[in-house]
C-alpha cells in the first residue's frame, strides 16, 4: 500500500494537503449578503 | 521575443483582475452602524488577494524557465479558485435578487470566468514555449 503513496514525492502531498484544506477553510468561511 | 509578448498578456491580465475586483469588491466595506467607518470583510478579501499574488508571484515565477512550472501551477490553482468563487457568488447573488432565467446567462460571471480561463491559456502558453525552447 504504502509504495503507491511513496510513488509521488513528500511536496506533492505536502502541497495537496494544504491547497485541500485551504480550499475548504476558504470555503466556509465565504459568506456573500445581499 | 515570443516569451516577452506572452508574459506582457498575462502581466496586463493580471493587473486589470486586480484593479476590477479592488474597484467593485473592495474588501473595506462601510459600517452602516458607524457612518464613516470601514470594516474588514474577509469574504472580500480573497478577491484581492488571489489577483494579488497572481500579478506578483506568477509573473516573477513565469520570468525563468526554472520555475515557470511553478507559476504554471500557482496560475492555474487561482485560475479554479477564481471559477468556483465567481460561480458561487453569482449564483448567491441571482437567488437573493430573483434574476429571471431568460437574463441569468448574462447577469452571470460567466464573462469573467471567461477571462480567468484566458489568462490560465496564456499562461499554459507561455509555459510550453518555454519547455520546448
Amino acid at each position: 500500500m504504502l509504495k503507491y503513496f511513496m510513488r509521488y514525492n513528500p511536496g506533492w502531498w505536502i502541497l495537496h494537503v494544504v491547497v485541500i484544506g485551504l480550499t475548504f477553510y476558504l470555503g466556509h468561511m465565504m459568506t456573500f449578503k445581499f | 521575443m515570443k516569451k516577452n509578448t506572452l508574459l506582457i498578456a498575462l502581466f496586463l491580465l493580471a493587473v486589470s483582475g486586480l484593479m476590477l475586483h479592488y474597484r467593485i469588491h473592495n474588501f473595506m466595506i462601510a459600517d452602516t452602524l458607524h457612518p464613516g467607518n470601514f470594516i474588514f470583510d474577509g469574504t472580500r478579501f480573497p478577491a484581492t488577494l488571489f489577483p494579488l499574488i497572481d500579478v506578483v508571484l506568477v509573473t516573477a515565477l513565469f520570468m525563468s524557465r526554472k520555475t515557470a512550472v511553478y507559476g504554471y501551477l500557482l496560475n492555474g490553482l487561482i485560475v479554479i479558485y477564481g471559477t468556483i468563487f465567481m460561480a458561487h457568488f453569482s449564483i448567491s447573488e441571482m437567488t437573493a435578487k430573483s434574476v429571471p432565467v431568460s437574463s441569468m446567462l448574462l447577469k452571470s460571471t460567466l464573462a469573467d470566468i471567461g477571462i480567468a480561463w484566458g489568462d490560465f491559456f496564456v499562461g499554459k502558453a507561455l509555459y510550453d514555449l518555454y519547455m520546448r525552447g
